[in-house]
C-alpha cells in the first residue's frame, strides 16, 4: 500500500470539496435533468454537476460492496468480493491487432478472432470475464454489435462490452436481454456488464451518459473507467493523476446510483503515463503501477466499491521477451494492490495487440499470483509446532505426519517447468513458447459445448441483422 | 559568451526576462532585427529541436523554450518584414468524427507552432466536409490527422477521400497519428505521412515540406 489511511481519509476530504465546488461536465440534457432532480446543483448552460458533501456521501453509501457477475452457461459466476480474498481476471479490450499463434507480425483483427479469442478464454481457468477486440472486417457502424453477438456465441462466461455509438449500445442491451432470459432475469443475474468512461479531465461526454442512464435502467453492473494520462489528462505526478481518476470514478458511482441506488459499479482506472521525451502514452511505467496502485487504494477505501485495473499487459511493441517480463510486473503490482479485477490479459503494445499465447499465459501468471495473495491462516497446526517440539535434533521432517498432510499445498502448475536439464531435454520438454503453443493447440482442437440454444442464437442474430439494416 | 550564445542558452531554458532583455540590448547595439530572429531566435530553436528528437529535452521544456521565444519575437516583430517572417507551413489540424481525445493532437499542435509552422486547430469530432472548407479557407499545405478509437480510424480514410473529391489533395500533405495508427495503416489509405509520437510528427511534418 503506498498511502496511509490518513492520507486516504485527506484526499476524501479533497475528493468532496471537488464534487462540491469543482464539480463535472456532464454533456447530457437528460442526465442533467435526473441528476437536478436527485439534488445535485447543476448549471444548464455551462453543463457543470455539482454534487455536495452528503449527496456524495449517501449515494457512496447506497453502492453495493457485493454483488455477481453472472456467467452465461452458469458454471463461473464471479462473486463480488472474491469468495477466497484474490481477485478476478479480464482479457484485454479493443484491441485492433491480432498476433497469431506462430507468427512474428500481427494482422487486424477478424470476426472469426473473436470466436477464437472466446473459446481460448473460456477455457483458462484464471481468466474471469471477456471482452472483444476491435474488428477490422465488418463495417464500424455496427462491428461492437457483430462482436458481441460473436463473444456471447462462444464465450459461456461472463461478457464485458464496450459500445462504440449510441445506436450500438441500444443493440447490446437488447442482447444482453436476451441472452440473459429477459429483464427480470438479467436483473437477478447480470450475464453482461458494460464500460462507462469519463473524458480526463473531469467530463462525460453524451455516449458515456447513455450508458449510464440505459446500464442503470436493466440492472447492468457497470465499469466506471477513468483513463487519465499523467501530464497530459491529469496531473503529471503519480498521486496527481491517481487522484484524479478516483475523483471521476467517485462521479461516476454517484451518479450511477443517484439513478438508480444499489447499482454495481466497478471503479475502474486505468493509468497512464505520458512520456516527456516524445508524447507517447505507456501503461508498463513504474509511475504508472505506483500510480494504478495508488489509484486502486482510493477506489477501495475512499469510493467503496470494487476496484479494477489493468493488470497485465506491456508496452512493448512486438510479443518479446519484455512483453512478458512488464505482464508479469504489472500482474504481481496490481495483485499486491489489492485490485478485486486485474484486467487487460492478453495484450501488448499497450493494449492495441493481443495474443492467444500471452493469454495462456497470463491465466498462469494469475495462477501464481491467487496462490500469493489468498490469505492463509498461521497458528499452531500449519505452523508444525508439535512436530517442531518432537523432532530429533538434525532429524528429518519428510516422513512426519505434518508434512504429509500439508505436502499437496501448493500450487500446480502447468506450463512452468521445473525439471533437471537433462531431463528437459531426455524427455523433450520443449521451451516456454511451445509448450504455450501445445496448450493453444490442445484447447482449439477440443469440441467446446455449444454455449446458446438454438432460439437465443436466432434472436440474438436478428439484433445482429437490425443493426446492419439500420446502422450499415 | 557573446550576447547571441546567451541569447540562444536563454531561450532553451526558458528565461524569458533575460531574452527580453538581450533582445533589446541586441537591437540597441546596432544588430538587425533580422539578424536577432535567425541568428538568436530561429537558431535557438534549432538547437532545441534538435535537443528533442534526441530525447535530451522534455515536451515541457520545449514547450517552455518555445513561448519563450515567442516573448522574443513579440519585440522583433513590428520591425520585421512579411519575408521574414514566412511560416514552414500551413497547417490544419484536428481529431477526425467521433473522436474526442485531443491530447495528442494539442501537443502536435503546439510543437508545430513552436516549429515555424502557422496551425490551424480546428479541434474535435470533425467532420471531412469541414476538414476540406478549411483547408479550402486557409490555403494550407498540411492536413493533420489524429484519432485516439480504432473505431474512428476508418474516418482518416474519409477525410482523405474528401479532399480528393474537393480537388485538393495535391495542395497538402496530409500526415496522420494516434495511438492505434500506424505506418502501414498510413500507407493503406493513401496519407503522406505517419508519425508515431508528438516529436516525429515535427521531424515527418519538416521532410514532407522540404518535399
Amino acid at each position: 500500500m503506498f498511502l496511509t489511511d490518513d492520507q486516504v481519509a485527506g484526499l476524501f476530504e479533497r475528493a468532496l470539496t471537488f464534487a462540491e465546488t469543482k464539480g463535472f461536465k456532464v454533456e447530457h440534457d437528460g442526465l442533467l435533468a435526473a441528476l437536478k432532480a436527485a439534488g445535485a446543483s447543476v448549471d444548464d448552460g455551462t453543463q457543470i454537476a455539482k454534487f455536495g458533501r452528503s449527496l456524495v456521501q449517501d449515494a457512496l453509501k447506497t453502492a453495493p460492496k457485493a454483488f455477481t457477475l453472472a456467467a452465461l452457461d452458469g458454471k463461473n459466476d464471479l462473486q463480488f468480493p472474491h469468495p477466497q480474498g484474490a481477485f478476478h481476471t479480464r482479457t484485454n479490450t479493443g484491441a485492433t491487432r491480432w498476433l497469431v499463434p506462430g507468427a512474428t507480425e500481427t494482422r487486424p483483427v477478424q470476426l472469426a478472432d473473436v470466436n477464437t479469442w472466446a473459446t481460448v478464454a473460456r477455457n483458462l481457468e484464471n481468466i474471469g470475464f471477456v471482452a472483444f477486440p476491435s474488428v477490422d472486417d465488418v463495417p464500424q457502424q455496427y462491428a461492437d454489435v457483430a462482436a458481441t453477438r460473436h463473444l456471447l456465441g462462444s464465450l459461456g462466461k461472463h461478457a464485458w462490452v464496450q459500445p462504440y455509438s449510441e445506436t450500438s449500445l441500444r443493440s447490446m442491451v437488447d442482447m444482453a436481454l436476451i441472452a440473459g432470459g429477459g429483464e427480470d432475469a438479467f436483473r437477478e443475474r447480470p450475464i453482461m456488464s458494460i464500460i462507462g468512461c469519463s473524458l480526463s479531465p473531469f467530463t462525460f461526454k453524451p455516449m458515456d451518459c447513455e450508458v449510464f442512464m440505459a446500464a442503470t435502467k436493466v440492472g447492468m453492473p457497470i465499469h466506471a473507467c477513468s483513463l487519465p494520462g499523467a501530464g497530459g489528462t491529469s496531473p503529471v505526478t503519480p498521486i496527481g493523476t491517481a487522484f484524479t481518476a478516483a475523483v471521476e470514478i467517485m462521479g461516476m458511482v454517484v451518479i450511477a446510483n443517484l439513478l438508480a441506488p444499489g447499482h454495481p459499479v466497478i471503479g475502474t482506472p486505468l493509468i497512464f503515463t505520458m512520456d516527456m521525451r516524445n508524447g507517447r502514452v505507456n501503461h508498463s511505467t513504474p509511475e504508472a503501477l505506483r500510480g494504478a496502485s495508488m489509484a486502486i487504494q482510493l477506489v477501495k477505501q475512499m469510493v467503496g466499491v470494487p476496484a479494477h485495473t489493468y493488470g497485465a499487459g506491456s508496452d512493448s511493441p512486438i510479443w518479446d521477451r519484455q512483453a512478458s517480463v512488464e505482464a508479469a510486473i504489472q500482474s504481481t503490482v496490481i495483485a499486491y494492490s489489492g485490485a478485486e479485477v486485474l484486467g487487460a490479459a492478453g495484450q501488448f503494445e499497450t493494449a492495441t495487440c493481443i495474443s492467444p499465447l500471452q493469454l495462456i499465459l497470463d491465466n498462469e501468471v494469475f495462477g501464481l499470483l491467487k496462490t500469493l495473495v489468498i490469505p492463509k491462516p498461521i497458528d499452531d497446526a500449519v505452523l508444525g509446532w508439535d512436530t517442531l517440539m518432537a523432532i530429533e535434533h538434525g532429524g528429518t521432517f519428510l516422513t512426519e505426519d505434518h508434512t504429509y498432510d500439508y505436502c499437496r499445498d501448493v500450487w500446480g502448475t502447468k506450463l512452468l517447468t521445473r525439471v533437471a536439464p537433462d531431463v528437459f531435454v531426455t524427455k523433450n520438454v520443449g521451451d516456454l513458447d511451445s509448450r504455450l503453443m501445445a496448450r493453444y493447440e490442445e484447447i482449439i482442437a477440443a469440441p467446446q459445448e455449444p454455449v446458446l440454444s438454438d432460439d437465443v442464437a436466432a434472436a440474438l442474430n436478428a439484433v445482429v441483422d437490425h443493426a446492419k439494416a439500420t446502422l450499415g | 559568451m557573446s550576447l547571441l550564445d546567451d541569447l540562444k542558452l536563454n531561450i532553451e531554458t526558458g528565461r524569458k526576462d533575460a531574452v527580453l532583455a538581450e533582445v533589446q540590448q541586441a537591437l540597441d547595439e546596432g544588430m538587425s532585427a533580422q539578424d536577432v530572429l535567425q541568428n538568436g531566435l530561429m537558431a535557438a530553436m534549432d538547437i532545441v529541436g534538435a535537443k528533442m528528437e534526441s530525447e535530451d529535452m522534455f515536451i515541457p521544456e520545449v514547450l517552455r523554450a518555445a513561448k519563450t521565444m515567442e516573448a522574443g519575437l513579440g519585440i522583433l516583430r513590428p520591425l520585421l518584414e512579411s519575408k521574414d517572417m514566412q511560416a514552414s507551413g500551413i497547417v490544419v489540424i484536428g481529431t477526425v468524427k467521433g473522436d474526442l481525445h485531443d491530447i495528442g493532437k494539442n501537443l502536435v499542435a503546439m510543437l508545430l507552432g513552436s516549429a515555424g509552422f502557422n496551425v490551424v486547430d480546428i479541434g474535435i469530432n470533425v467532420e471531412p466536409a469541414v476538414f476540406v472548407e478549411k483547408l479550402r479557407e486557409t490555403g494550407a499545405n498540411f492536413l493533420g490527422m489524429s484519432a485516439l478509437l480504432t473505431t474512428t480510424m476508418p474516418m482518416m480514410k474519409s477525410t482523405i477521400e474528401a479532399v480528393d473529391a474537393a480537388g485538393l489533395r495535391g495542395q497538402v500533405h496530409v500526415l496522420i497519428g494516434g495511438a492505434p495508427v500506424t505506418q502501414a495503416y498510413a500507407d493503406h489509405i493513401g496519407a503522406d505521412g505517419y508519425a508515431s509520437d508528438a516529436g516525429a510528427a515535427i521531424k515527418v511534418a519538416k521532410e514532407l515540406g522540404a518535399l
